[in-house]
This record gives C-alpha cells, sequence and structure tokens, in this order.
C-alpha cells in the first residue's frame, strides 16, 4: 500500500488494485502533494510504501509521477527512442509503450495530438513497471474523447489529482478532497453535486446561460472557406477536437484581431501587472488593483488569464480572440472567465473562443464545430 | 538513413577535405544529391551555386568559386546530417555527456517554436523589439520553466545509473555514407580540375 501523509490529520491511503482520486481547487495543493510523495520538492508530504519512508529508497521504478506539462517531458523525438534510451537506464518493458502508442509509436512528437502526446507521457512511466503511479492534471487540454482513452491507460495503484472532475468521476473507486493542503476522504457521491463543487471550487457544473443583444457587425471574414462573422455583444465559439485546427484559425485572424493564446507566459513583456494592462479602469474592472504591483509571472494560472483579459479590453480591440481559456482553470477561475465575457458582451465588444470544454459552451451565442 | 555521430562527423571530414585538396565540384554534386528529398533546400542551394557560378564569371573571378563551393558545402552537409543522424548514436559513441546532447537537440523545435510565438506576440503587442529588458522576459522565464521540468522529467524517467556502454560498430548506413565519402575524396584528387575550380 502507498501512504501519503503529513503526519496530522492528512492521509491518503492506495491499494494496488484501486485508483484513487485527488481533487481541489487551483493552489490548494495538489501538485505540491504529488511533488513531495515523489520527493522531488520534499517537505509538507511524505510517502510511505509498504510501511518504508521513499525518500529513503527514492526509486522511481516503484513510485513514479506524470506531470501536467507533456511538452516538456520528453528526451527523444519518439516513443521508440524514447524507452531505448530509458533502457540505459533501467529495465524497461517496450512492448508496454508499443501497445499505447499503437501506430505511433515512431511518431515525431512534435507531429502527436495532445492526447497522444500525454499517451506518450503515459507509455514511458507505464514501461518502468511502477507499482504506483501519481498523475498531476492528466486531463488538462483533453478533449472529451481523448479523456475517455486515457481512462483506459491509466493503471490501478494511481493517484490521480485532478480539478475536471467529469472525466474523473467514472474512473476512480475513492476520491480525497484537498484544501489548502490539508486531506479528507469524501464520499464519490459528491462528485455529482453541482452545489458541492461550486462550493469548493471544482469544475463539473454548467455555466449559466449569457443573455447578449447583437449589434453590428465587427469582423466578416473568410478563413479557410470559414466564414467568420462576429457582431457587438456575439461570443462565437469554434469549437472541435484536439487538432481539428482552432488555434491554427485564430493565428490566421491575428492582425484583424486581439489574440490570446493558451500559454499565457509567452505574452507577457512587462515586469508588474500594472504595466502589463497599461490601464487603471481595466486593473479596477477586472479585480486586479490587489496584484497591479506584482510580477504577472507570479500568478495563478486563473489570475494570468485575467491579467491578459484586462490587457485585450485596455486595447479597445472590438474584436478579441481567446484559445482555450479554459485550460486550467478551475471551478473558481470558470466563474471569474464568465464574468470577464459578460463584462466584454455588455461593452458591446466581440469574442472569439475557440475550444473543446463542454463547460463553457453555455458562453456561446454562435457555435462552428471544425469537427 | 540513420547515420552514426562519429561516422557522419568523418563523412563530413572527408568531404570538406575532398573540396580543399581537390576539385570542389565534385563533392559538391555529392551533397547537393544528398538533400535532393528537402526540394527546397535542393533548389536553393543549387540556385546558389548556379548564380555564383554566372557572378564570378561575369566579373572575371572565377577562381573564387571554391570558395563558394565550400560554403555551400558546409551548408548542405548541415541539413543532410542533422536530417539523418541518429541522435541516440551520440550516447553510444559519447556516453553519457552524448545522451545529454541528443536530448539538447530533441529540444531545438521546442525552443524554435518559443521564440517564434514570442515575436509574433511582439508583433501583435507593438513592443519595441529593441527593449531588451521586455523581450528577454518571456524567454528567461520559459528557459527556466523548460529547465526544471527536464530536471524533474529525468529524475523520473532516467532512475538509475547510466549503464550504456560505447560502441563504435558501424550500421549498414554508416558503411555507405564512408564509402561515399571516400569515393568522393578519390574522385575529386583524380579528376582534372576545370579552370579555377581546384
Amino acid at each position: 500500500m502507498l501512504i501519503i501523509t503529513d503526519k496530522s490529520s492528512s492521509r491518503i491511503e492506495i491499494n494496488d488494485d484501486e485508483r484513487v482520486g485527488l481533487v481541489g481547487r487551483n493552489g490548494s495543493g495538489k501538485t505540491t502533494l504529488i511533488m513531495s510523495a515523489l520527493c522531488i520538492n520534499p517537505g509538507r508530504f511524505e510517502a510511505y510504501i509498504d510501511g518504508e519512508d521513499f525518500c529513503k529508497i527514492r526509486d522511481y521504478r516503484i513510485l513514479t509521477g506524470i506531470l501536467q506539462d507533456t511538452w516538456s517531458q520528453f528526451f527523444q523525438r519518439n516513443c521508440r527512442d524514447e524507452l531505448i534510451l530509458m533502457s540505459q537506464y533501467a529495465q524497461v518493458d517496450t512492448t508496454i509503450g508499443e501497445r499505447i502508442m499503437g501506430k505511433y509509436y515512431t511518431e515525431d512528437f512534435f507531429k502527436l495530438s495532445d492526447g497522444y502526446r500525454r499517451r506518450y507521457a503515459i507509455a514511458c512511466s507505464l514501461a518502468l513497471k511502477p507499482k504506483y503511479l501519481l498523475l498531476d492534471e492528466p486531463y488538462s487540454n483533453l478533449d472529451k474523447e481523448a479523456s475517455e482513452e486515457l481512462n483506459r491507460l491509466i493503471p490501478n495503484g494511481s493517484l490521480i489529482a485532478e480539478h475536471r472532475i467529469r472525466a474523473l468521476r467514472e474512473l476512480v473507486d475513492r476520491v480525497y478532497l484537498i484544501e489548502d493542503f490539508v486531506v479528507k476522504e469524501i464520499d464519490k457521491d459528491k462528485l455529482y453535486d453541482d452545489n458541492f463543487l461550486i462550493s469548493k471550487g471544482l469544475r463539473g457544473f454548467k455555466l449559466p446561460k449569457l443573455d447578449t443583444t447583437l449589434g453590428n457587425t465587427l469582423l466578416d471574414v473568410n478563413v479557410n472557406s470559414i466564414r467568420i462573422r462576429v457582431r457587438e455583444g456575439e461570443v462565437l465559439c469554434v469549437v472541435g477536437r484536439n487538432g481539428a485546427g482552432k488555434t491554427t484559425l485564430l493565428r490566421k485572424l491575428r492582425g484583424k484581431i486581439y489574440v490570446i493564446f493558451q500559454n499565457p507566459n509567452l505574452e507577457f513583456f512587462n515586469p508588474t501587472v500594472r504595466e502589463e494592462v497599461g490601464s487603471e479602469e481595466a486593473l479596477r474592472l477586472f479585480k486586479l488593483e490587489h496584484l497591479k504591483d506584482r510580477s504577472p509571472f507570479t500568478l495563478s494560472y486563473g489570475e494570468k488569464m485575467r491579467v491578459l483579459i484586462a490587457t485585450a479590453y485596455a486595447s479597445k480591440s472590438k474584436v478579441i480572440g481567446l484559445d482555450e481559456p479554459s485550460v486550467g482553470l478551475d471551478g473558481i477561475g470558470l466563474q471569474a472567465l464568465y464574468e470577464m465575457v459578460k463584462l466584454l458582451v455588455e461593452e458591446k465588444r466581440g469574442l472569439i473562443i475557440t475550444t473543446h470544454d463542454e463547460d463553457i459552451l453555455q458562453l456561446c451565442t454562435t457555435t462552428i464545430n471544425l469537427g | 538513413m540513420k547515420l552514426s555521430f562519429v561516422y557522419a562527423v568523418l563523412f563530413s571530414i572527408m568531404t570538406y577535405l575532398a573540396s580543399i585538396i581537390g576539385n570542389s565540384l565534385i563533392p559538391l554534386i555529392v551533397v547537393l544529391g544528398l538533400n535532393y528529398y528537402r526540394r527546397g533546400t535542393f533548389i536553393l542551394l543549387s540556385a546558389i551555386t548556379l548564380t555564383s557560378y554566372l557572378v564570378l564569371y561575369l566579373f572575371n573571378r572565377l577562381y573564387d568559386l571554391p570558395i563558394v563551393f565550400r560554403a555551400l558545402i558546409i551548408a548542405a552537409l548541415f541539413f543532410f546530417v542533422s536530417d539523418n543522424i541518429d541522435r541516440l548514436s551520440l550516447g553510444r559513441n559519447l556516453g553519457e555527456f552524448g545522451i545529454y546532447i541528443s536530448i539538447a537537440l530533441s529540444y531545438y523545435p521546442i525552443v524554435y517554436d518559443m521564440i517564434h510565438q514570442i515575436g509574433i506576440n511582439i508583433r501583435a503587442r507593438k513592443v519595441n523589439p529593441l527593449n531588451l529588458k521586455k523581450i528577454t522576459l518571456p524567454i528567461i522565464y520559459q528557459a527556466v520553466n523548460i529547465a526544471e521540468s527536464l530536471y524533474i522529467a529525468s529524475l523520473l524517467r532516467l532512475p538509475g545509473k547510466y549503464k550504456g556502454k560505447l560502441d563504435y560498430r558501424p550500421t549498414r548506413d554508416d558503411i555507405i555514407i564512408l564509402a561515399l565519402g571516400v569515393v568522393t575524396l578519390c574522385l575529386s584528387l583524380l579528376i582534372s580540375p576545370l579552370a579555377g575550380l581546384r
């Protein structure tokens, strides 16, 4: 059995024959717990395997982890080469990699979809045949189809830390809730209770429908034979699975609209939030005044998105594009996104949102499906 | 083709040497031919070769042509070798140090993509590209992010001590490319130089 504890009230038990969920809002301590348990940032939590302190043995062939960012967790350009490299350090079972990756076993990592990049990370970790596996937000940026495929791959003896409840609740046998680094076991039925999810800052509930009155046309262009027309107060959603071309479409609209892409860290060029947003009115409207002297790089993902949207508001651009804005947002962040979109719509701006996330479809006035 | 690092370097040295001590046209033709599958590169390098010849001919400086050819040979070798090198051979030929180089080479597209994205955002946000203080902020942050992720991934993905052994046995592709290198060198030495091409 794997036990993760902080030696006081928090204790997680994972048996070899079960999958356990760890849910909590952003900043609640999920990643800290995993990093501590893996002895990468030891301190708050400790892991014990069959009574033995993991930090004393630190054998990642027994207990290993899969981090959130798959794009920076590879060493070679394809799974086969990755496993060959790993075999020079430890024994690996390459048949696991072949089975999980299928026809993409020798495919270039950069040509893989997000779903298959996640598979790549899982294949490489499982090839070591660990007894226990800790996964940090594995559903991040995955569409529904990829999430379901991922569920088939996660083995017993896994702890899955997530705030995307819809994907997780069908998979796990038991669930723990973490709040401010304190863990307690909860009834799995709670994951179907919208009131509980909202109160704990988790995802899995539907946003209310956004009421809007459409005005004049702000944008009317053709992109890749798709007509993109946005009116005042309109939220045009471009939906589709991973790899359908949503981000590509937004890239082609650059110059005509103000676009915010998925990686906010590549979009900050100023040392403070105040300088980044450049407008006191925008800081006030988007509730950023208490953060104005902080570096935008030190903020949480949700706060970074808020800064970028405030910057877009301050730019006076009539049409704003958001690329997968709900990725990385917990329930509270999602509600904040709703409020921000509502504000922009009331200002008679137009929005184009690309997404595969069912939770934010209530924001859409019009939808284009890329398949 | 999958070439081992050591043999790719040997081939490159032989080809470049051929351009210095022999007829530089022969190695140029060979490396251009090796890049034939890269249509854009092949056409560009061929166009530069022809243009250089015409310009130097017009200005009566054909004796400078070998210098141009050598520069093109280096460029063509770089494209060919970077496409066809077996990154894992870096470990086989250079030990654990080679592994780190192969990992760095694998990350080149990520770094390129990051710089490209930042460049797009600089234009979109109308940031002064000469303002180094601003444009380096996201680069530094992301570089630190990548380094940290790599470190953690190396702990988890490469547990235990490095057990790889040095191995210099050539593969079939290595033998082919070595043979091609030797033939290029010999032909280059044997074929009488055309005016100004030595």
